[in-house]
């Protein structure tokens, strides 16, 4: 997969400490959400990043490759 | 398996026994939805993180204990891998039924032999005498992805006995075929629709189970805000516990809009004291646990003691056997803690896996105590624990885990360490993936002297790579080569090592195959007699058959039962009954039976004898083989079996680099018997077209990927490949990858 990476909008808020979990992204807490930012991830990369996220319980709203050029 | 289950015998069980009941919230409606029906072959329970999947399964195991059995698996990480998943499924099974892996199970460590046409068959016969209804459940099945153990557990609902049902908890959905299971009606779903908590079990989850007196507009606030989810109420509840005004903490928690784990797990967290908060960070990196455990892993001796603490205070622990001695925390809460160790105490990790792998192999636990030396990163020392036991470990079905520790080294490391090279070689070679042998045994060549002893009957690097180089060139039907690298290998100036017999013997096989008869016999008896004395049974057991056949080629047929009478004690002894070494026994024993005008008899012993050494047999075995049987269909009057059989052998033959002239002259005496010429042989294998799987496969074969990683890519498993591969060949009439690719550029299929 080409393209810059990925951004992965999960509900909720999260706490800088708890966003520590998850290194490989750049985390950005907003109102009752929460964008993560990833780097280049191939399909095993991104399906294996979104099982962790499910297995601290949070929820998914949406997943977006960033087109290259994009921040 | 069988040495590591008596080592690790009383953690093991307790992924077998279905976890204890706590007090639980009774769901009726939920509970109602796993209801008796008729035809039911799966009940899927699919649902992310603390839905509360396992509790259900609990609560259905308590409720309807008296009108079925329950087999209980509860997955770890390691269970990912084929061999491990099916051991534990059958012996869970055979909790229903004793006679339930009578045989399944000594075929699943068999090297070579294919789940879906060997075991699971077996399996499902055993299955047939289950005396009542009965449930296997299998929690968190989510941990699985290998194709292998999906391809087997489709097979096993597909055929599955009508007294026989599965039950599957999973975060994910499982790549099984659940649109047909739906069409007829054979599946139960149970989602987060049917999980959610509704406003009653929340409140009886509260008020009777917590006593936390709540009032009902506050029971309804924190349902909204969890949406019911269970693990959230249950965190509130824990939050909210002494607190003296829980008014103000549901009102601020309802108001705050941070994620609600976040939000509740430093609240939870917050309220404990420091030991309870240390000592539930330290042990969350443990799958299950103990009190001596935790003792070691926080280095202090009140563990016993915290632990009953921890129960009493229902902090997600879930006890796993009666007796309160094994526990884990649930899924959920011990990521929660890792992650805050990870935050606070980074440092820490790697400490509580040297202390966990430590005791582990206090207790002779050597698998679990390598996985943590893996997490610990200290390679030296898991390196010189795997150097340790893959050999048994491998042998006896954990084929894939020992693959998997090696896959899971740096490869700087796995590589730089002569003897998990050698490691790689054997394995590869006892499993019949071939197209991996040739580079493991280079990097055998490449790698530094070996920092450490061998613990599997090597003595140095160069030595195993000349003797199983000449293992290898037999397998391939190069009978020249082999006999010259085994010489090379026994004319060697390094130490005489145990394996030494098995050059001796291939030495032996190739030389007699090639014409030098009174060599053959000679190295062949010197093998045969240095593999019994350091008791090196499967190339023992390979001598027998291979002496008993040529005792059999040249007229001795007393000298040959005595050789095969021999030979099914050792394997019996051995347990090898479904290990392809075998087949030269089975074979040689059906050509006695030929002579002895018992060809019916004969032949069912060479469909069995074919059948094992087409898990990992050289080609002048199988040919043999293939020929004999000819002759039996030929002396039943099945003319037209027969000649397929003897293409067959042809086909076998030609793909062997260098088969020797001793096999193909009594091919030609077969075809000469049957008047059959070798083009009329040839047209009797017709052509046909190739499959959209055979198609990809051979897409995969013009890249450089191993058959292994084909399978990965094509999410299939290695055996599968394997078959794919063989039709590929035959259909193109060729003999190598090299020359399928090539064949088919020619005929534009690529």
């Amino acid at each position: 997969m080409e393209g810059t990476g990925y951004t992965i909008v999960v509900r909720g808020r999260l706490s800088e400490r708890f966003a520590q979990a998850f290194p490989e992204a750049t985390v950005h807490a907003e109102e009752g959400r929460t964008s993560l930012l990833t780097g280049p991830f191939d399909q095993s990369q991104l399906t294996g990043f979104l099982q962790r996220l499910g297995s601290f319980g949070l929820e998914l709203v949406s997943v977006e490759e960033r087109a290259a050029g994009r921040p | 398996m069988a040495q590591q289950a008596a080592s690790d015998g009383a953690l093991i069980r307790t992924k077998l026994l279905a976890p204890v009941q706590r007090e639980v919230i009774l769901r009726p409606e939920a509970l109602a939805a796993l209801g008796a029906q008729p035809g039911r072959r799966l009940t899927l329970l699919r649902a992310p993180a603390g839905w509360g999947k396992s509790s259900l399964l609990q609560a259905w195991h308590a409720a309807d204990a008296e009108e079925r059995d329950f087999a209980w698996f509860a997955l770890d990480r390691g269970d990912n891998d084929p061999v491990r998943f099916f051991a534990y499924v059958i012996e869970a099974l055979r909790g229903l039924a004793p006679v339930v892996g009578e045989r399944s199970v000594e075929i699943l460590r068999a090297p070579g032999a294919s789940l879906t046409d060997d075991v699971l068959p077996t399996l499902l016969t055993e299955l047939e005498v289950l005396p009542g209804p009965s449930v296997l459940v299998i929690d968190d099945y989510h941990l699985i992805d290998s194709a292998e153990v999906h391809e087997g557990m489709e097979m096993l609902l597909e055929h599955l006995p009508p007294n026989l049902e599965i039950a599957i908890s999973s975060r994910t959905e499982p790549p099984l075929p659940l649109a047909r299971y739906r069409g007829r009606g054979q599946l139960t779903e149970v989602s987060t629709r049917e999980l959610r908590f509704t406003s009653k079990e929340a409140e009886e989850l509260l008020n009777d189970n917590q006593s936390l007196e709540l009032d009902p507009a506050q029971v309804e606030r924190l349902v909204e805000r969890t949406e019911g989810w269970p693990a959230g109420l249950y965190l509130a509840a824990l939050s909210l516990r002494g607190r003296a005004e829980p008014d103000q903490f549901i009102r601020d928690f309802a108001g705050d809009d941070r994620h609600l784990v976040d939000y509740l797990t430093a609240e939870v967290l917050g309220g404990q004291s420091d030991e309870m908060r240390e000592f539930l960070l330290a042990t969350s990196f443990l799958d299950r646990f103990n009190a001596s455990l935790c003792d070691a892993v926080t280095g202090s001796g009140r563990s016993a003691r915290v632990l009953r603490e921890v129960e009493a205070s229902n902090l997600f622990l879930v006890p796993l056997d009666d007796r309160r001695q094994w526990y884990r925390y649930h899924h959920l809460f011990g990521e929660l803690l890792r992650n805050e160790l990870r935050a606070g105490q980074p440092e820490k990790e790697v400490e509580v896996h040297r202390r966990a792998a430590a005791w582990m192999l206090e207790q002779g636990m050597q698998s679990e105590a390598i996985t943590h030396l893996l997490s610990a990163e200290r390679y030296a020392e898991a390196v010189d624990l795997i150097a340790e036991v893959w050999y048994p470990l491998g042998a006896s079905g954990g084929q894939s885990t020992v693959q998997g520790w090696l896959d899971s080294l740096p490869r700087e490391i796995s590589e730089n360490d002569v003897r998990l090279c050698v490691a790689r070689a054997l394995m590869a070679i006892s499993f019949g993936r071939l197209d991996e042998v040739e580079a493991a045994l280079d990097s055998i060549a490449a790698a530094p002297p070996a920092p450490g002893p061998f613990f599997d009957g090597f003595t140095s690097g160069p030595q195993a790579e000349k003797i199983l180089r000449s293992a290898y060139r037999w397998l391939l039907g190069d009978l020249g080569g082999c006999r010259e690298t085994a010489a090379a290998a026994l004319a060697s100036a390094e130490a005489p090592s145990a394996w030494d017999s098995l050059a001796r013997i291939r030495l032996g096989a190739s030389s007699y195959w090639l014409g030098d008869g009174a060599e053959g016999i000679s190295n062949l008896e010197l093998g045969r007699a240095g593999s019994s004395a350091s008791s090196l049974n499967p190339a023992w057991i390979s001598s027998l058959g291979l002496l008993a056949m040529i005792r059999l080629e040249e007229g001795e047929p007393d000298a040959a039962r005595g050789l095969v009478a021999e030979a099914r004690d050792a394997i019996r002894d051995a347990g090898l009954s479904e290990y392809w070494v075998g087949a030269p026994t089975r074979i040689a024993a059906a050509g006695l039976m030929i002579v002895e005008g018992r060809p019916t008899e004969a032949i069912e012993e060479l469909n069995r004898g074919l059948k094992l050494a087409a898990r990992g047999s050289g080609p002048t075995e199988t040919a043999y083989g293939q020929i004999l049987l000819g002759r039996a269909l030929r002396l039943q009057g099945e003319r037209d079996q027969a000649i397929r059989l003897l293409a067959e052998a042809r086909w076998t033959i030609d793909v062997a680099l260098d088969p020797g002239p001793v096999i193909a002259r009594l091919l030609e005496q077969e075809e000469e018997a049957l008047q059959v010429t070798r083009s009329s042989a040839v047209e009797a294998e017709h052509v046909e077209e190739l499959s959209d799987r055979e198609l990809s496969v051979l897409r995969m074969m013009s890249g450089d990927l191993s058959q292994r990683e084909i399978g990965n890519h094509l999410y299939i498993s290695f055996n599968t490949v394997k078959t794919h591969s063989k039709n590929i060949y035959r259909k193109l009439g060729v003999t190598q990858r090299s020359e399928a690719v090539a064949r088919a550029r020619r005929l534009d299929l690529l």
